[in-house]
C-alpha cells in the first residue's frame, strides 16, 4: 500500500545515511579523523564530528536528489537548523570537556542521481 | 587573547574617549558586542567581518568579544568600526601595528574596507587631545576637519589596504599558520574520489604572514598650504557675501537700531506693514558683527561639526557668526534639540550667532515658549531618562512680525 504512494525507489534515511557516508568517504581522504557519527541528544543530532590539525569540526550534511527544484542543500540550512546544531555542539564540548578547544562548522553538500550514486559533493568550510 | 583600542563617540556636543576591548577566545564561534551599544554599533561586526575579509584578512572563527569602556555609557554611531577591525586584526596577529594602540581610531567600513567618514570628528579629537593621544587615524574626508586640533598628528585612510606599503616584507617573522586550511597544491596530492568535489569557505582566505603596519608616515596628512592672509580671508568673505548693510539706503532710525542691538548683542524685534524691509534689514545683519574669536570659532564649529553640518572643513574654523533662520513651521524640538539622543537644535546652532524668527506670531505658543531659557541662561538643558545634556544657547535673537495678522 504504502509504496504505491511514494514514487521514490528510497526514502529519506537511505539517501540521507548515504550523503552522509560519501562525506565521511570525503573527510577521510582529505586526512581528517572521524570522531563521532551521528551524536544525539535531546536538543539534536550531529551528523559528523571530524578533528583535523586540531580543530574541532562539526559537519552538518544536507542532500537532495533528482532536480533541484526543492532549492539546493546549501538552501536548506536555515537559521533554525543553524541554532540547532549550535546548541548541540555546545552539549557535546560540554559532555567531553572540550570547552576550550578550537571548533569549526563546516557544512557538506551531497547531491544525488536517482540511483543514490553521487553526482556532486561540496565542502563550506567556517559556514557558520 | 587581548588588545586594547582608543576610539571616541559623541555625547551631547563633547566628546568622549571610548575603550574598545578585544578578547579572543576559543570556544564556539561567535561575537558579542557589549558596553551598551546601539543597534549602529551592533551591526558594525557584519561590517567588519566583511571588510576584514576582501582585504584579504581572515575573520576569526573564535569567541570574539568586544568590550567599549566605561561600559554604563550609552554609545552610538558608526565610528567604532576601525577600531574593531584594527583590534581584531592585531589581536589575531594578522596585522602588527605597534601604533594603533597609542592612537584614536575613529571611521565607518565599508564592506569592501574603505573608510566612510563620520560626523563629530571634531570634539573627538579634541578629547583625544586632552586625554593625552599624541595621533589619529580616520578616513580621508574627515582629515582637514581633525587637523584643527593643533597638537596631534593626523592620519588619513581610504581603505585598510592602506596600512600595508608595498614592498615591506615580513620574511623574518613566523607565518602564522590556520590549520584549518589546506593548500591546493596539497589538496592535489589526496586520493581522488569518484564524485567531482568542491569547497569553498565561509570566512576565511588563504593563510599569509602578517601584514607589517610600522610605519604609518605615508598616511600623514599633511594641511594644504593656502596664500592667504587674514586679510585676505576676510576679503574673500566680504566676497561672498552677498547681503551687504551697505545696500541699504535711508531707514536711518532701523539702522541706528541695529547697528545698538548688533554692538551689545542685544535682541530685537522688528514690527511693521509687509513690504517695508524688515526681512531685508535683518539678513545683512550679521555684515556688521564681528568675526568670531578664536575660542568662539572652536565653540562654534563643535557644535556644527556634532550636528553633521560641518561640510567644508578645508577653509578651517567657522569664522563668520552664524545665521540661521527656521521657518515658523519648526518644531519645539527643531528649535532647542532633540531625539532619543538629543542632537542640538537651532538656538545652538545659533550660538554666537544670530536667530532669526520672522513672521513670530506665526510659530505655534509652544514654540516660542521654549525659547525662555536658552533667552534667560544662554543654555539649553535636555532631559532624557537616559541622561542629561547641556548646549550652549547665547545667540542674538532677531525676530520680525506685522503688526496685525489681516494685513
Amino acid at each position: 500500500m504504502k509504496e504505491q504512494y511514494s514514487k521514490e525507489r528510497y526514502n529519506r534515511k537511505q539517501k540521507g545515511a548515504t550523503a552522509e557516508e560519501a562525506a565521511v568517504q570525503y573527510l577521510v581522504s582529505r586526512g581528517y579523523s572521524i570522531l563521532e557519527r551521528n551524536w544525539r541528544c535531546r536538543s539534536g543530532e550531529l551528523d559528523i564530528i571530524a578533528e583535523n590539525k586540531g580543530i574541532l569540526i562539526f559537519v552538518e550534511v544536507r542532500s537532495r536528489s533528482g532536480t533541484l527544484l526543492q532549492g539546493t542543500p546549501e538552501e536548506s540550512v536555515n537559521a533554525r537548523k543553524i541554532h540547532q546544531v549550535r546548541s548541540t555542539a555546545q552539549v557535546y564540548l560540554h559532555m567531553k570537556g572540550y570547552e576550550e578547544r578550537m571548533i569549526s562548522f563546516d557544512v557538506i553538500t551531497v547531491i544525488l542521481n536517482e540511483d543514490l550514486s553521487i553526482a556532486s559533493l561540496g565542502h563550506i568550510r567556517e559556514a557558520f | 587573547m587581548y588588545g586594547k583600542m582608543h576610539s571616541a563617540c559623541l555625547y551631547g556636543i563633547e566628546g568622549v574617549m571610548i575603550g574598545v576591548e578585544i578578547d579572543l577566545a576559543n570556544g564556539l564561534p561567535q561575537t558579542n558586542i557589549i558596553g551598551l551599544p546601539d543597534s549602529a554599533i551592533r551591526e558594525a561586526v557584519e561590517r567588519v567581518r566583511a571588510a576584514v575579509k576582501n582585504c584579504g584578512y581572515r575573520y576569526p572563527q573564535q569567541r570574539i568579544t568586544i568590550n567599549l569602556a566605561p561600559a554604563d555609557l550609552r554609545k552610538e554611531g558608526s565610528a567604532f568600526d576601525l577600531a574593531i577591525a584594527l583590534g581584531i586584526l592585531t589581536t589575531s596577529g594578522q596585522l602588527i601595528m605597534p601604533a594603533a594602540q597609542e592612537m584614536l581610531l575613529i571611521g565607518e567600513l565599508a564592506l569592501d574596507g574603505s573608510l566612510r567618514p563620520v560626523s563629530g570628528v571634531l570634539p573627538m579629537v579634541e578629547a583625544a587631545r586632552r586625554a593625552g593621544i599624541q595621533a589619529v587615524l580616520l578616513p580621508k574626508e574627515n582629515a582637514a576637519e581633525a587637523a584643527l586640533i593643533s597638537g596631534i598628528t593626523v592620519y588619513a585612510i581610504d581603505h585598510l589596504r592602506g596600512l600595508e606599503i608595498s614592498g615591506e616584507t615580513t620574511s623574518e617573522v613566523e607565518p602564522r599558520l590556520f590549520p584549518n586550511e589546506v593548500d591546493s597544491v596539497e589538496a592535489a596530492s589526496f586520493s581522488p574520489l569518484p564524485f567531482p568535489v568542491s569547497m569553498s569557505t565561509g570566512s576565511a582566505s588563504r593563510e599569509r604572514p602578517p601584514i607589517l603596519a610600522i610605519s604609518l608616515e605615508h598616511l600623514r596628512y599633511v594641511i594644504p598650504v593656502h596664500n592667504t592672509s587674514p586679510t585676505d580671508h576676510s576679503l574673500r568673505m566680504r566676497n561672498e557675501m552677498l547681503d551687504d548693510y551697505s545696500d541699504v539706503l535711508g531707514q536711518q532710525h532701523v539702522k541706528r537700531a541695529l547697528t545698538i542691538a548688533a554692538a551689545g548683542m542685544h535682541n530685537i524685534l522688528l514690527m511693521g506693514p509687509p513690504g517695508t524691509g524688515k526681512t531685508m534689514l535683518i539678513k545683512r545683519l550679521p555684515g556688521i558683527l564681528p568675526q568670531l574669536s578664536d575660542s568662539e570659532a572652536l565653540e562654534v564649529t563643535k557644535i556644527f561639526s556634532a550636528a553633521g553640518k560641518l561640510k567644508d572643513a578645508h577653509s578651517g574654523l567657522l569664522r563668520s557668526r552664524p545665521f540661521r533662520s527656521p521657518h515658523h513651521t519648526i518644531s519645539g524640538a527643531g528649535l532647542i534639540g532633540g531625539g532619543g539622543i538629543p542632537k542640538p537644535g537651532e538656538v545652538s546652532l545659533a550660538h554666537r550667532g544670530i536667530l532669526f524668527l520672522d513672521e513670530l506670531p506665526e510659530f505655534s505658543r509652544n514654540v516660542l515658549e521654549v525659547l525662555r531659557q536658552p533667552l534667560e541662561d544662554g543654555v539649553v538643558t535636555i532631559s532624557r531618562a537616559r541622561a542629561s545634556f547641556t548646549f550652549p544657547a547665547q545667540f542674538m535673537l532677531a525676530a520680525s512680525m506685522n503688526p496685525c495678522p489681516c494685513e
